[in-house]
């Protein structure tokens, strides 16, 4: 997967590209229909709170800015409804997470660009534009931690690596907070967020909420 | 009113500036992070924080600022509910804004918040 990542890589439109932004924080998802309105080769289609309220059949887009954490689902859930509703978009996941864990989990959902929340807004053009014309993209400083992990030798299964949304709760775990705290910011029950808990103990081999917060710290997830 | 805005997401910012505008909140600095000398320096009537990408305690951060300019208008914006936003209100916020509220939802708490701020002092 490393090597179709091309961080730099632009290309040159022909027309717009149709871009539908789906962002949970209401005030960022208009702020990134500015910024990319602003640019001539780009056309902002639309914007929705969730990828369940978006509509993907109606408006076509050709790629979709997908907020990686507002969502009511699991992001793998979500790509799989983005490529079902509108199998011709590209997808490019923006995320405040850095760790190059959670880049390579949305890559293998199937998304084609990665970038940090903290981007420019000229960078965030280049990487729309980016994936648009069938790059990946990937945040450079994401992309930099892949490649030092990759010449460290390190590796886990892919049985045993937490999904987005595990990491998600994981994070959160470290944080200090509660069941029901997390299935509060989170839109989920408190039983799903028990059942992602087990799984999480499970992959890990651990058994209590103290040693998945050490672990969260220890490999940079918190 | 002058407002000194903490927020890391510099593409997030013009919007936001807008944003604050409806409300009379004129931001005069944007700091990506917390730096409370700075804050001390700027003397802004207002504060705009986005209290999710500190790297220190949010409530704790708010407080600081309190400390620092007693009489300003405490703004923090955050995907926090329920105890997370009641910790920012204890800390000093006049006002806490959820993410997920949209643009005429935030002029309007801001507006209130200073009525409200306005009235106390």
């Amino acid at each position: 997967m490393l090597g179709s990542i091309a961080p730099t890589t632009l290309s040159t439109a022909a027309k717009p590209v149709r871009v539908l932004v789906v962002e949970g924080q209401a005030l960022f998802g208009k702020a990134l229909c500015q910024v990319l309105a602003s640019d001539t080769d780009i056309d902002v289609v639309g914007d929705a709170d969730s990828v369940a309220n978006a509509p993907l059949r109606r408006l076509r887009p050709d790629l979709i800015v997908l907020d990686l954490d507002g969502h009511h689902m699991e992001f793998a859930e979500a790509m799989r409804t983005c490529r079902e509703l509108a199998p011709q978009a590209k997808v490019c996941v923006l995320s405040t997470h850095v760790q190059p864990e959670v880049m390579q989990r949305c890559l293998s959902a199937g998304a084609d660009g990665y970038v940090v929340k903290d981007i420019l807004p000229a960078e965030l053009i280049r990487a729309v534009k980016a994936v648009a014309g069938g790059h990946n993209y990937v945040d450079p400083r994401v992309a930099g931690g892949v490649l030092k992990r990759r010449s460290n030798g390190f590796g886990r299964t892919a049985q045993n690596e937490l999904s987005v949304r595990e990491t998600e709760i994981i994070r959160l775990i470290a944080r200090g907070m509660s069941n029901k705290e997390i299935s509060s910011k989170l839109h989920l029950s408190e039983k799903t967020v028990k059942n992602h808990i087990s799984r999480i103990f499970a992959k890990l081999n651990i058994t209590a909420r103290t040693q998945a917060a050490v672990h969260a710290i220890k490999t940079g997830l918190a | 009113m002058d407002s000194y805005v903490v927020e890391p997401q510099s593409l997030f910012v013009p919007y936001l500036s807008d944003v604050l505008a409806r409300a009379d909140m004129r931001v005069v600095r944007v700091a990506p992070t917390l730096d409370v000398d700075d804050i001390r320096a700027t003397r802004p009537e207002a504060l705009f924080v986005d209290t999710d990408f500190l790297d220190v305690d949010a409530a704790d951060a708010v407080s600081a600022m309190r400390q620092a300019l007693p009489r300003a208008f405490i703004c923090a914006y955050t995907e926090g509910e329920g105890a997370r936003a009641d910790r920012l209100r204890f800390a000093g916020a006049n006002c806490v804004i959820s993410k997920r509220s949209g643009d005429a939802e935030v002029t309007r708490a801001l507006r209130v918040a200073q009525d409200r701020a306005a009235t106390a002092t």
